[in-house]
């Protein structure tokens, strides 16, 4: 009985999944160099290939259409530009001449030019352009495929719950995948950027990559495979134990997922009845339905930079404007839509990560885009309830810059004819120590907080949150509980909303200690909704309170974790305790 | 009868936000099948056919780029209008 054991890796995409491990071989690829002998030949190998060229864009076509039906504007998006890559003269004409010329066969004479290709994008210094390149190796694969004959390993080919195992695994292979057979991905290589992986998320398949093959010969012929995207680890040759552990963990994932579909009518509010509005993060349009039925207050905040990197591109005032309101128009409660914030780790183009140029500067500084996204934020407004975000307001000048810029738009939109209701909320982001010191006189000028934990614990101890393994002694460092406790009570005295939003918010072991600061609202993804609404309902007013007034002391982090964890254990049930250390 | 085949240079500046990136790029390529003039893009001293995405995206072309733009043939006149137009609308973005 061959042993389990672990690798691990990196999540690209969560999940669980127990499946057949199958090995996709694209990188072992023999590439023929053959010198032509005659004319006929050479025309012979042009026609050839024009021949696998028709027969490579018939594929994406059919996978478009295939996409069409069943959705996934990310999954059509990604084929349209591989459809005009295709067509592209780079990969038509000029490889003809190129066979012509060097009388080389046409794997030879492809394979040569995207590797100059390669080189080219390697050299640059923009992620979103160096992107580009997997495009065109997915792209080169097929066609390849097509003269070698290759049969085109489809996946429909595959048995039930196979588990893909590949060196990489191409945006066109991921929209290949069918939900029966392909169920999971395990890569060496692979980035969360990467078109695949968003792939992946949109499937709902698991995908863990940095997995170090080399590690895995011996599981050439394992039976079953855990790919575990929640934990970021394969098991291979699983026990009978631990298969069982692992299935029982699926179905409570399942049944969590159910709950979601039934509107939850139980009201949000703590032991002793006090209200706390939970509502919920977005980063999209996906999931509306549940989103609509889960019986959140609203949605507390939508990160409109992700339909920058998503699309490659700043969206137009219409694009933004038809995003918005159909958002509004569905969800008919309160939705908060955050400017686009971008910078650090989601630096998309050219942006220097470390220039302080992120946040409300950036918008403030590119007008033109700013005001667009105003202009499309008004004029949904008149739908619903939308309420407009500034992020990391760290100055009283920055708020009222936005609001100023605010009041022109509006004005240019009703000089235009357009009908603006009065004009929607405004609040600011508070996740700078710089804003949260400056917080009463933020609070005379804008209409709610929304508290970027994330990114205030970073600012204020000086953590790197990418690499934040263990960050709860950070979370409850007395420092930082001042600054949240301080940005909740000018609130409170301003009479303005205040909303946590960030990890903490989602930590299930932090609530309590949220709530005896003053929090009232709180803002989380919709997969740990439920989650939350549970331990919300389980928390005292009065025990937050008093944890939160123990941990406001200079205590040592040992000392404070452990007080922590005896609240935990004393207040939240064993149940609800597994639930969150597996996901 | 051999219909008068014009050249014309054109300089303009890239506005775009994030240079010319697959969406501009894409419409440029869309844009120009309908024409039979050549076009072309010099940027820093490279010149490539602006009717080949793989081409424009190759030339990596920032924000602010100084951009020169060739177009040779029966029709260059209108190319030139409707390339320059969709270049000063940021193309929609």
């Amino acid at each position: 009985m061959p042993t389990e054991f672990s690798v691990v890796g990196s999540i690209l995409s969560r999940g669980v999944v127990i499946g057949t491990p199958y090995f996709l071989d694209r990188a072992i690829r023999e590439i023929p160099n053959i010198d032509l002998q005659s004319v006929h030949a050479v025309e012979e190998e042009v026609h050839r290939y024009k021949k696998a060229i028709r027969e490579s864009h018939r594929y994406l076509v059919q996978l478009k259409n295939r996409a069409q039906k069943e959705g996934g504007e990310e999954i059509i998006a990604l084929l349209e530009s591989h459809l005009q890559i295709i067509e592209d003269p780079l990969l038509n004409y000029e490889i003809e001449q190129e066979i012509r010329l060097l009388s080389k066969n046409a794997e030879f004479v492809l394979n040569k030019t995207v590797a100059g290709f390669e080189k080219k994008f390697h050299a640059m210094n923009d992620a979103f352009f160096q992107q580009r390149i997997v495009d065109i190796q997915d792209i080169s694969e097929r066609i390849l495929d097509c003269l070698q004959e290759k049969k085109n390993t489809s996946f429909d080919m595959l048995p039930k719950d196979s588990i893909i195992f590949a060196h990489v695994i191409t945006p066109s292979d991921a929209a290949d995948a069918r939900r029966k057979n392909v169920v999971g991905f395990v890569t060496e290589r692979g980035s969360n950027l990467s078109h695949t992986a968003i792939v992946a998320k949109a499937r709902g398949i698991p995908y863990i990559s940095g997995i170090d093959f080399s590690k895995l010969s011996r599981i050439l012929n394992a039976e079953r495979v855990i790919v575990d995207a929640l934990l970021g680890k394969i098991i291979c040759n699983p026990s009978q134990k631990t298969q069982y552990e692992y299935r029982q963990l699926q179905e409570q994932i399942q049944q969590r997922y159910k709950l979601l579909q039934k509107p939850l009518d139980l009201p949000c509010q703590t032991i002793e009845g006090d209200p706390i509005a939970l509502y919920i993060s977005i980063d999209g349009l996906d999931d509306l339905t549940d989103l609509k039925t889960c019986g959140a207050a609203g949605i507390g905040l939508f990160r409109t930079e992700y339909l920058v990197l998503q699309g490659g591109r700043f969206p137009t005032e219409e694009e933004q404007f038809e995003i918005y309101k159909q958002l509004v128009c569905e969800m008919k409660t309160p939705v908060v839509i955050r400017c686009f914030d971008l910078g650090l780790d989601k630096v998309p183009v050219g942006l220097d990560p470390l220039s302080g140029y992120n946040g409300i500067r950036f918008l403030l500084e590119e007008r033109t885009l700013f005001f667009s996204q105003l202009r499309a934020m008004l004029r949904a407004s008149s739908f619903g309830n939308l309420q407009i975000l500034l992020p990391m307001i760290s100055s009283l000048q920055e708020l009222v810059a936005s609001k100023k810029l605010l009041q022109e738009a509006k004005e240019q939109l009703i000089f235009e004819g357009h009908i603006i209701p009065d004009s929607p909320r405004l609040g600011c982001m508070v996740e700078l120590p710089s804003a949260a010191m400056m917080s009463s006189a933020l609070a005379k000028e804008c209409d709610f907080f929304s508290i970027g934990t994330n990114d205030l614990m970073q600012y204020s101890l000086a953590i790197d949150r990418l690499n934040q393994s263990s960050h709860t002694g950070a979370s409850i460092h007395p420092g930082f509980l001042r600054l949240l406790q301080m940005i909740i009570e000018e609130g409170r005295k301003a009479g303005i909303p205040v909303y946590i939003c960030g990890e903490m918010a989602s930590d299930p072991q932090l609530i309590a200690l949220l709530i005896g600061l003053g929090a009232k609202g709180f803002s989380v993804p919709l997969r740990i909704f439920p989650l939350i609404k549970d331990i919300i309902r389980l928390t005292s007013t009065k025990k937050g309170e008093c944890l939160a007034n123990e941990l406001l002391r200079i205590l040592p982090e040992e000392a404070g974790l452990q007080l922590l964890d005896a609240y935990c254990k004393e207040c939240i049930p064993e149940s609800v305790r597994y639930e969150y250390t597996a996901s | 009868m051999m219909k008068k085949t014009t050249k014309i240079v054109s300089k303009i500046r890239v506005k775009n936000k994030m240079g010319i990136h697959t969406r501009p790029a894409t419409h440029i390529v869309s844009l120009l099948q309908h024409y039979r003039s050549n076009v072309f893009f010099t940027y820093k001293r490279e010149t490539v056919n602006a009717k080949s995405i793989l081409s424009i995206l190759m030339l990596a072309i920032q924000r602010n780029a100084n951009l020169t733009i060739t177009v040779d043939g029966d029709d260059a006149e209108e190319t030139t209008q409707k390339l320059l137009q969709a270049f000063e609308t940021n193309f929609g973005e």
